[in-house]
């Protein structure tokens, strides 16, 4: 779910993340209500009301970690 | 025992900064594989990893340790009457020098193995109970023959070499050509060191190869951060 709202640029509508991340919406609202637990994503409102789901910066540092470890995993061949 | 024999006098300091270095790398390694290991605790082979430099970097400090042992000097005083003669002279310390040398031995070939674990599918209880078995023993009598102690190093890094080429082959990733080096470079300082009594400037070639495979590693683990970051 954090790759893909990356990918769109760091925001993304609940509806876009649902597809992209290929989740039901009972999944789709269990897994951001621990992402927005954990303060890796945040809610946030533009001008015309519609709901946009955000990455924070501690969501960002975390995407790269875990690229870092992939990247470790694929050198060291784990 | 090392030193004693095989350094030359001239090189001496110059390989505890090698190994302060390799410390240095090992520590660098073995915190940021454990917070991978952290980041996703599924995966043992991190925490493994981890373990491993840790007990790499031990071995090089009782390493570093038993230089020192060799080296010191002790000043004593002698009363002759009213006279006191202070006199200088090297104390050696048989029992520190002694388990600094066989804690060297242990945790490097814990080390070693912990890393040949990671990679070897077939493993039991019993199978690591024999090995550690093994070492001890092994620690134990390569004080009577010093290349004992090395070509058991080598014998667990040899499949860790052929295991980092196919793993190179197979990805084509240059932070995994790196690591392919610099463990086999860490291995052929380890037959440097069998040949030890051949000449005491075969003692600085296994160092200086040693640092080599160790710069090569850090060079890994910065690659491995870059890659990290640029994938953003």
């Amino acid at each position: 779910m954090l790759v893909a709202i990356q990918a769109k640029g760091g925001r993304i509508k609940p509806t876009h993340l649902m597809y992209k991340a290929n989740l039901s919406y009972a999944q789709l609202k269990t897994y951001l209500d621990q992402l927005v637990e954990k303060e890796f994503v945040g809610e946030m409102e533009n001008d015309k009301k519609n709901t946009y789901i955000i990455i924070t910066d501690k969501g960002d540092k975390f995407i790269q970690k875990l690229q870092e470890m992939r990247q470790f995993e694929r050198s060291f061949g784990f | 025992m090392l030193n004693i024999l095989f350094s030359p006098r001239w090189f001496s300091g110059g390989d505890i900064l090698i190994d302060i270095f390799s410390i240095v790398v090992l520590l660098v390694i073995s915190v940021v594989t454990f917070r991978y290991h952290q980041l996703n605790q599924g995966q043992k082979k991190h925490i493994y990893f981890s373990l491993a430099t840790l007990f790499l970097a031990l071995a090089f400090v009782f390493k570093i340790i038993t230089n020192f042992t060799l080296y010191e000097h002790v000043y004593r005083t002698f009363s002759i009457g009213v006279f006191t003669l202070v006199y200088g002279g090297i104390n050696f310390s048989d029992t520190l020098f002694l388990v600094g040398t066989l804690l060297y031995r242990l945790f490097t070939l814990l080390g070693f193995y912990l890393l040949f674990r990671i990679y070897c599918r077939r493993y039991s209880l019993y199978l690591d109970a024999l090995m550690i078995y093994f070492m001890i023993i092994i620690m134990y009598f390569a004080s009577h023959a010093y290349y004992i102690f090395h070509l058991t190093a080598l014998l667990f890094l040899l499949p860790l070499v052929r295991h980092y080429i196919i793993n190179y082959r197979r990805t084509k990733d240059k932070a995994g050509q790196l690591i392919a080096w610099s463990f086999g470079l860490i291995a052929a300082s380890q037959v440097a060191s069998i040949l030890l009594s051949i000449d005491q400037i075969v003692y600085v070639l296994a160092e200086g190869i040693q640092f080599i495979g160790y710069v090569l590693l850090l060079l890994t683990v910065l690659m491995v951060r870059f890659y990290g970051k640029k994938k953003k």
